[in-house]
């Protein structure tokens, strides 16, 4: 580690970032509420929005925001909030023991990520430099409606067919 | 200097193994349901990062570099809507949320 | 001018769009079709007056009419291949379709603007004017396609909208009967076409008319060729026989009357049953080149049945089947006049009967409006002081129809009478060759005669219902004003064949296209002028002689008289009136035949196969009872085998299955784990 990069601006926002999001994360698991842990999940999200940022990825950050950070948490909330599922939560107040759920579960779950880590560093990715462009929304959107118009259909209809049939399980139940 | 691309790709693998753990531990479907937001937000972080670093820099396809970003938050926000409402049905009609009590595909 | 022709396409395609919009919009146009109808059917008149014009502007580049080599205008385009053989599909413009053009328009016209009064207050208008819209959209693709393939799509479109303007009145037995009778019997003709038109295309490897026309004059030198092409050619005639009502299969034209006059007028009278005699007319190039033969059964079945349904026509007492059956004798007279050779007189009379026809069609259709939709002779009488205008112009339709001098029927009969006078065909012996003269001459004698006493029995003498009577009325003017239109080239249409004009303006355009249209340079019946006034003396002759026996019969002879005049020729007199049992014939042959044969088959089947099928059954209860008996004791055992083992498996195995979909999914990520580990260590 070189002493330019510990005096770049970009590297101690970056850790400031990663420790704001694995924290949060971590305490998604350990919270016994679980409200709690969808407001811990959103601000989660939010540091993940300000890393996109820091990739020079706007308009991702932007719709993390809107779509994580707004829509998703807001819509788990909802849910939690309409179906009581939070009174079913309050009743048993165990606290979710860090150490005594499955062992087996949380090495795996270390394991995946330093094998990743691993598999990256083993790649000896290459350096990958040189003059940046700005990504223009106008050109997303360019490439969105004539390269992948296809896909974009697919998402789209896609979308409608969870929107229908989220409708259907709720409102069928709501009948009777 | 810039940051090695290995930093982001680390937290994006962490972010993973965090969502992974509690996708797996956790018994309320809510928080499942949450931790696979987490499990995709890692992925997503690992492609903006690729996309950033190898796609950024050629002007040809500077672009299409989060366009892929895009559509897996797409699939994501519907999974997450019909998941809910899967959820809401079954508190619903059976009155849990623990997916360990939700046994039907038991052989 | 040109302008029209380069678009001449539109005559087509406008119909067909008024057609879909009518169709469209039917919920919304109601009773007001009409008014989409008969606006785009003028515009289309007078489009195809535009071509008309164009096409006598340049008549040189007309060239060979008869054998069709340079049409005036043709546009086409490539439409699919067959193997190594190409095929265009295109429209083209020559002298007889510029000719044709204006009269589909003109009596489509005539005729949509008579029914806006005609079918006032029927249910389903739209409809009506939908299928008559359509219907001349295939007349006039018929007439504009150059190519018989094309010819045969616009020759079934008529056929499917003859159908459905026959059967308006659906929920009535005879329209559904009249209207699958046409379909059905014009359909046995066009399995003949169609098996023709393969022929042809084999032989020649081609449909247009400009390629028939350069191909068939070189095919026809090898004998066997030429026989092959006649007999493809004789094939596509029955196609004509069925479509243009000709003896044997014209019964279908008499019951297609159960549909509305107006249809009946445009359908069966002056276009849709012409289109047998245009096709002949068309496809010269093949008739005129094949083995004589074939032309010489054109010219028989032509005369023969001009004068049959003459005869027929003689003794019905509906006013519109008499019309009916008149139009299957005059077809008759095309036919024959194009079997003849007589190219330029048969379409000549098909021109001017469209005409006559379409306006005598029309003044029935008038006649019976005013009486109450009464449609049988012996209830009317008098008329002619109630319907003054639908009088005059019967009489005009009349008059041409009974061969009256100054009429245009006038002229083209005595044009086709002139071409039988002079026939020679090597097909036919010495002694016959005179005979379709004589038929066509009493044919002439009987029209004369039929359409008088039909005339008299409507207009004249006194009345025999009162009551009928006392309610006729004259038709609405939108009912007049056709008549009136129709009148006017029914009456004058026929002096364009004469050579009076000729001395007027011996090098005007138009003057130059009726001469390359009248006298074809390779086919030119030359008759000196002694032999034509023979001719048509004979011809007027029996034209009146025809008039004044129906005058006779009917005004002067008391009809006690004419009832014992009728038991003392009771045979004839039967058999006439049964229109000579060609419906019983069909009816014995095609469907009894049909049954009795059914009813042998079922015999069969019930006797010999049951019975067979029965032993075989037997044997079969036997054998499976053995069969049956290895089946427990052996195979079953066998697989009882293996169900018992599967199930011992699954027993242990559905322990794996604990229904907690986490533990699936760890499962699944120690896989994916796992696997990625091994590639990394094979590699």
């Amino acid at each position: 580690m070189t002493t330019d990069l510990l005096m770049s601006g970009q590297f101690w926002t970056f850790i400031i970032l990663a420790v704001v999001t694995l924290v949060s994360t971590y305490r998604m698991v350990t919270t016994p509420l679980i409200t709690h842990a969808a407001l811990f999940m959103a601000l989660s999200f939010t540091a993940v929005a300000g890393i996109f940022l820091l990739m020079q990825a706007e308009f991702i950050a932007a719709i993390q925001v809107l779509v994580y950070a707004g829509a998703i948490t807001t819509m788990i909330i909802f849910a939690i909030m309409l179906s009581g599922l939070r009174d079913i939560k309050q009743q048993q107040k165990e606290r979710v023991k860090l150490w005594r759920s499955n062992p087996a579960v949380l090495v795996v779950g270390a394991v995946f990520a330093a094998f990743m880590l691993y598999l990256y560093y083993a790649a000896n990715l290459p350096a990958g430099g040189g003059e940046r462009q700005v990504i223009t929304v106008r050109a997303i959107g360019t490439d969105l409606f004539t390269t992948y118009v296809i896909p974009f259909e697919i998402a789209s209809v896609l979308l409608l067919i969870a929107m229908i049939g989220a409708i259907i399980l709720t409102a069928k139940e709501a009948e009777s | 200097m810039e940051l090695p691309i290995y930093y982001p790709l680390g937290l994006g693998a962490l972010l993973f193994g965090l969502g992974l753990w509690g996708a797996l531990t956790q018994k309320n479907a809510v928080r499942i349901l949450m931790f696979i937001e987490i499990m995709l937000n890692g992925v997503n972080l690992n492609l903006i990062t690729f996309s950033r670093y190898y796609w950024q820099t050629n002007p040809e396809t500077a672009a299409r570099a989060p366009i892929l970003t895009l559509f897996v938050m797409t699939v994501a926000a519907a999974e997450a809507s019909v998941g809910l409402a899967i959820i809401l049905s079954m508190v619903r009609n059976r009155g849990v949320v623990e997916v360990d009590k939700a046994t039907l595909l038991k052989g | 001018m040109d302008f029209f022709l380069n678009t001449a396409w539109v005559i087509a395609a406008l119909p067909l769009a008024v057609s879909a919009l009518i169709a469209m919009f039917a919920g919304v146009l109601r009773d007001r079709a009409w008014i989409p109808g008969t606006i785009g059917m003028l515009i289309t008149f007078l489009w195809s007056v535009g071509v008309l014009a164009a096409v006598i502007a340049q008549p040189s580049a007309a060239g060979d009419v008869m054998f069709n080599t340079v049409p005036a205008w043709k546009a086409s385009f490539h439409w699919a291949d067959f193997g190594p053989y190409e095929m265009h599909m295109g429209f083209q413009v020559d002298n007889l379709t510029a000719l044709m053009l204006p009269m589909i328009t003109l009596v489509s016209f005539a005729v949509q603007l008579y029914s806006s009064a005609y079918m006032h207050g029927d249910k389903r208008i739209p409809r009506f004017y939908s299928a008559l819209n359509l219907f001349t959209m295939g007349m006039l693709v018929l007439v504009l396609a150059d190519n018989l393939f094309l010819l045969l799509v616009a020759w079934e479109i008529m056929g499917l909208c003859s159908y459905l303007l026959i059967g308006h009145w659906y929920e009535q037995a005879w329209p559904r009967y009249g209207q699958i009778k046409a379909f059905l019997t014009t359909r046995v003709g066009d399995i003949g076409m169609m098996v023709g038109i393969f022929i042809v295309f084999f032989a020649a490897r081609d449909l247009t008319w400009a390629g028939l026309a350069e191909k068939v004059p070189a095919l026809v030198q090898d004998p066997a060729m030429a026989g092959l092409l006649a007999l493809g050619a004789f094939l596509i005639f029955t196609g004509a026989i069925g479509k243009s009502a000709q003896f044997p299969l014209h019964t279908w034209l008499p019951d297609a009357m159960a549909g509305p006059t107006p249809g009946s007028a445009i359908i069966h009278a002056a276009t849709m049953v012409a289109a047998g005699v245009y096709l002949v007319g068309r496809a010269f190039m093949i008739y005129g080149n094949v083995p004589a033969w074939v032309l010489a059964v054109v010219a028989f079945v032509g005369a023969f049945t001009s004068l049959f349904a003459a005869s027929i026509a003689t003794l019905r007492w509906d006013i519109k089947e008499v019309l009916a059956y008149s139009t299957i004798s005059q077809l008759g007279y095309m036919i024959m006049a194009i079997g003849l050779g007589g190219w330029t007189s048969g379409n000549f009379h098909l021109l001017t009967h469209a005409f006559f026809k379409a306006l005598l069609f029309l003044a029935a259709g008038s006649v019976i409006h005013a009486h109450h939709h009464n449609q049988l002779l012996h209830k009317m009488g008098g008329l002619r002081k109630k319907i003054p205008i639908t009088f005059w112009t019967w009489m005009v339709g009349y008059a041409a129809l009974a061969g009256v001098p100054g009429f245009s029927g006038f002229f083209s009969k005595d044009g086709l009478l002139a071409d039988a006078w002079v026939w020679s065909n090597p097909a036919v012996p010495a002694w016959a060759l005179k005979l379709p003269f004589i038929m066509a001459l009493t044919t002439a004698f009987l029209t004369a005669y039929y359409m008088t006493r039909a005339t008299y029995l409507a207009f004249f003498g006194q009345p025999r219902d009162a009551e009928l009577y006392e309610q006729a009325h004259e038709s609405p003017r939108a009912m007049t004003i056709p008549l009136v239109i129709l009148a006017v080239p029914a009456a004058l249409f026929g002096w364009l064949g004469t050579p009076l004009f000729h001395h007027f303006a011996p090098s005007a355009d138009w003057m130059v296209f009726i001469q390359n249209f009248l006298h074809l340079p390779g086919l030119d019946h030359h008759v000196d002028f002694s032999t034509e006034v023979m001719i048509t003396g004979m011809a007027t002759a029996a034209g009146l002689l025809g008039i004044f026996l129906g005058w006779y019969m009917y005004a002067v002879v008391r009809p006690e008289t004419r009832a014992s005049w009728i038991a003392r020729l009771k045979p004839v007199y039967t058999l006439i009136r049964n229109k000579y049992y060609v419906d019983e014939f069909y009816d014995l042959v095609a469907i009894r035949t049909t049954q009795a044969v059914s009813r042998a088959v079922n015999w069969f089947d019930i006797n010999v196969v049951d019975g067979l099928v029965n032993l075989t059954g037997t044997i079969s209860v036997y054998a499976s009872e053995a069969a049956a008996w290895f089946d427990k004791h052996v195979v079953d055992a066998l697989v009882t085998m293996w169900a018992d083992i599967a199930r011992g498996l699954g027993a242990f195995f559905r322990r794996l299955s604990t229904g907690y979909v986490q533990q699936y999914m760890f499962t699944f990520l120690v896989m994916l784990v796992a696997s990625v580990v091994l590639v990394q260590v094979i590699r």
